[in-house]
């Protein structure tokens, strides 16, 4: 599953001079649409023989059906299993053989399957992943073993693991209806309920060329892979997809109510905190104020400049990490989180109020410029390192398409960010947090005995 | 179909070998020299970025120099060296300017028996400030009294009880086979060694070994040859001339063919086992790289296919060659419910033996080869890969020719003589295994 911190942080975007850094000379993207509805993007690279081939699919965990929380993820494991033509562990067993690194992953909004191989073998994994975007065909026998498989994986991931726990505890208490307040995983008792119709028929509904992206980076000019990329992709026909939106459901109003969660556990090694607090996405607000949350959650949050590190872990030397995160980039609106994890239990107390305090100080007296010239100048930075691989810009532009985000969005990204005023943060911050949060966390470590 | 596929790869890899030409790492070109105050640089310009990639090594100053009664040494200097104030900034204070300077992931010190190894990338502008910054580090640093304390009271075999079991195998394998090596010892050294190390021992230890003459760098980037010698030279003036390393006695690994059992309370049990191995230079070397594919690759190797595929005994299960520099070996490893390790200890002896027996087949060098081929180019995909691999490689005295013949020498190997490397180097009277867990009597 892709990490929600890094997501964050590698959001933003291409094509432009930014002063003193030249990005523009280096990407040359291309992107088109064929007849059935793929979406391609081909980015020219040269620094090595070697390319990227990611497709991401506009369906991910939030798409699972009422009572089969998780089920995106079970096929995206069946995606492996085969297809008519390349049957049981053929999938793999080829990438290996021709020295491919394969990756695949299941987020809440869509579902990524990657390789990067040496570049002489575009044709072989392209023909692999458009046979499995039409026929896939495992068998019942693949079906339980990888149901097995996906189990333990939430024993390891989750059950084992406290801070998923909070994760997950949190985040159900922080939905009322939608499907974010489910893990991408899976509960364990409806994972127990998969067949293989209802992995076969989730795969025939959403996995089709006109509910995909398909990003090619590295050594390739688009002379030599469009006929490729018509050879294989484009005989794929397109399917009337289900309408998400509805089958998601809308998140009801709070009443401004928040609630508590407690977690006691011996599996918790330290202590953690989080407050919540609900908070806009690219598709019910602007990308200005998207831009601006951005910046505002390295103002308070960043682990070293940020004014909660400052406060909590230098100052006060309560806390030892402080940090915040922003999920704007998801398909539907979602949350704003401060992350503490306090030094002792009588610090948690302690943490609470001065946080509390920090805000009232930030919708009071707003940010300073020299805060938001850092802020800028540090997502600067972290947009020159993610844009100087072929996978990692390819990741960016593929998420940002799933995320509905339009080129044009993703032109105006950057420009956006970089004109963001210290008053459009302190609005932003007032739209966050002039609400209470809607969940506050708690997990404290016990005692075996 | 399948097989059609394979007879393309044929064809395919031998175009492969062919177009490896036409990109911007062609073949591998940097340049390699000494700078005036006598650094050794290694330099491969990179025109598409405006980043830089840096890897840097003191050659020799890992924890093999640490003297009996004093192990955890170079471990313990290197520790000091980051959490101490340099350049009159405190550890914070040091973050935030390297965060300044726009190195997001930061400074990486790591520490293995042969060398202290240091790694960042970061923007082409700042590149001199950060090189001066890591200098002051080392030369300027503010060494204090409890800090030292504070690393004394860490019990470090903490460490190695919360390690997972094939971590500790490994770590208990190495004790085992290099018994009285300094490759026998964790770098961390012990609870009683660290308690006898002084400030002293530690401003001894960064005089004796950082200096000019053991320090290599690794730089991709937009850079030129004029440019990198002049900020070398000027960052790392201070650095004492020439180091003054121990002689590290050279060793044969003890493989005796036994299975050592350490108890440890676990529901599995990690177990790493050890056969000789080629040095790279040996003309056995590319044999033996496609001969550790066929046994021990994830998916299709005989290890995986068997004990994992077959017989559902194991999850994780493979092998690999541990490159160093007074040692070359086999490293095995596999994970498996504690009821079940004898049984799948057989299963993994009698691949081996099969494999040493009968030899492998003609497809299995062809799938191994064009696998082996095909991820060569996998190591340059990002500059710090790149950077990386070239430092890892002059460290262990790879030429640029040899990197550069790697896949027509893997192209050129034959069924026969992976055979007699297979003959030669699978013996089961060698294969010396260390378990971590709670098998059954």
């Amino acid at each position: 599953m892709v990490n929600k911190k890094l997501k964050n942080i590698f959001i933003s975007i291409i094509f432009f001079i930014i002063p003193n850094i030249v990005i523009a000379k280096k990407l040359d993207i291309e992107n088109f649409k064929l007849k059935n509805g793929l979406e391609v993007i081909l980015i020219p690279n040269n620094r090595a023989p070697v390319v990227y081939h990611g497709l991401w699919y506009k369906v991910g965990s939030a798409d699972s059906p009422q009572n089969k929380s998780g089920l995106a993820h079970y096929v995206e494991h069946l995606m492996f299993k085969g297809t008519f033509k390349y049957p049981g562990d053929s999938f793999k067993l080829i990438i290996n053989k021709l020295g491919g690194d394969p990756y695949a992953g299941t987020t809440w909004d869509y579902t990524t399957y990657s390789i990067t191989i040496a570049k002489e073998f575009l044709e072989n994994i392209m023909e692999l992943e458009a046979d499995r975007m039409a026929n896939l065909a495992f068998s019942q026998h693949d079906a339980d073993k990888e149901l097995q498989v996906i189990l333990q994986e939430r024993r390891q991931r989750s059950e084992s693991n406290p801070e998923q726990l909070l994760s997950e505890s949190s985040n159900a208490a922080f939905f009322w209806q939608h499907p974010y307040g489910k893990p991408i995983i899976g509960f364990k008792h409806h994972m127990e309920s998969y067949t293989h119709e209802d992995a076969t028929n989730f795969y025939q509904t959403w996995y089709a060329p006109n509910n995909a992206i398909l990003v090619i980076s590295g050594d390739i000019s688009k002379n030599t892979v469009m006929p490729l990329i018509n050879k294989y992709y484009g005989a794929i026909n397109s399917k009337k997809l289900p309408n998400r939106t509805t089958l998601r459901g809308v998140e009801p109003t709070h009443n401004n109510c928040t609630t508590k969660v407690e977690l006691r556990d011996t599996k918790f090694q330290s202590h953690y905190w989080r407050s919540a607090y609900t908070a806009p996405n690219h598709t019910n607000k602007n990308l200005a104020t998207v831009a601006s949350l951005t910046l505002l959650e390295f103002i308070l949050g960043d682990d070293s400049f940020g004014r909660l590190r400052k406060i909590l872990v230098d100052q006060q030397k309560i806390a030892f990490t402080a940090n915040t995160d922003y999920t704007g980039y998801m398909l539907d609106p979602c949350d704003f989180s401060i992350f503490v994890s306090p030094i002792n239990v009588i610090d948690t107390a302690k943490t609470e109020y001065l946080v509390s305090a920090e805000i009232n100080n930030l919708i009071t007296n707003g940010v300073n410029s020299n805060e938001l010239a850092n802020a800028k100048q540090q997502y600067l930075t972290y947009f020159r390192f993610n844009h100087d691989s072929i996978i990692s810009i390819a990741d960016f532009i593929g998420s940002n398409l799933a995320y509905n985000y339009n080129i044009e969005d993703i032109k105006n990204w950057l420009p956006t960010l970089q004109n963001i005023s210290a008053e459009q943060i302190n609005d932003a911050a007032k739209l966050i947090f002039t609400k209470s949060p809607r969940v506050v966390a708690y997990a404290y470590p016990i005692l075996e005995n | 179909m399948i097989i059609m596929l394979k007879k393309l790869n044929k064809i395919l890899i031998l175009g492969f070998l062919l177009i490896w030409g036409c990109c911007t790492y062609a073949s591998l070109q940097p340049k390699i020299f000494s700078t005036t105050n006598n650094i050794g640089i290694i330099l491969l310009p990179d025109p598409t970025t405006d980043l830089v990639s840096v890897s840097m090594a003191f050659r020799g100053a890992g924890s093999k120099n640490d003297i009996n009664g004093q192990e955890g040494l170079a471990y313990i200097t290197a520790q000091m060296l980051w959490r101490n104030s340099s350049d009159n900034l405190d550890r914070n204070q040091r973050n935030r300017k390297i965060k300044e300077l726009g190195v997001i992931k930061g400074i990486s010190f790591n520490l293995d028996q042969d060398n202290l190894t240091i790694q960042f990338k970061c923007p082409e502008e700042n590149l001199l400030a950060v090189m001066n910054l890591i200098s002051g580090i080392i030369t300027n640093s503010k060494l204090e009294d409890n800090e030292l304390n504070k690393l004394k009271n860490f019990n470090n075999t903490i460490r190695l009880e919360t390690a997972s079991e094939l971590e500790f195998a490994k770590y208990a394998l190495d004790s085992k086979i290099f018994l009285g090596h300094p490759y026998g010892y964790p770098y961390t050294g012990s609870p009683n060694s660290i308690q006898t190390l002084s400030l002293t021992n530690i401003n001894t230890a960064i005089l004796d070994r950082l200096t000019k003459n053991n320090l290599i760098i690794s730089f991709v980037g937009n850079l030129d040859y004029k440019k990198i010698s002049q900020y070398t030279d000027q960052a790392f003036a201070k650095l004492p001339a020439k180091a003054q390393l121990k002689a590290t006695p050279q060793i044969i690994p003890k493989l005796d063919g036994s299975l050592q059992t350490v108890i440890k309370n676990s529901p599995q049990s990690g177990i790493a086992f050890a056969l000789h191995a080629p040095t790279f230079k040996s003309k056995d070397f590319y044999p033996m790289l496609i001969l550790n594919r066929i046994l021990g690759n994830p998916f299709t190797g005989r290890l995986w296919v068997e004990v994992r595929e077959k017989h559902g005994l194991a999850y994780e299960i493979g092998s690999y060659l541990e490159q160093r520099e007074l040692s070359n070996l086999l490293i095995g490893y596999f994970k498996c419910d504690n009821k079940d390790s004898p049984k799948t200890i057989d299963l993994v002896k009698q691949e081996i033996k099969k494999l040493q027996t009968n030899g492998v087949t003609e497809q299995e060098v062809i799938d191994a080869k064009s696998g082996a081929i095909g991820e060569f180019a996998l190591n340059f995909i990002t500059t710090e890969q790149t950077s990386e691999f070239l430092l890892r490689s002059e460290l262990l005295g790879r030429t640029i020719q040899e990197i550069n013949n790697r896949n027509q020498q893997i192209h050129s190997v034959t069924v026969e003589q992976i055979n007699k490397v297979a003959e030669k180097y699978l013996n089961l009277q060698e294969l010396t295994m260390v378990l971590v867990g709670n098998p059954p009597q």
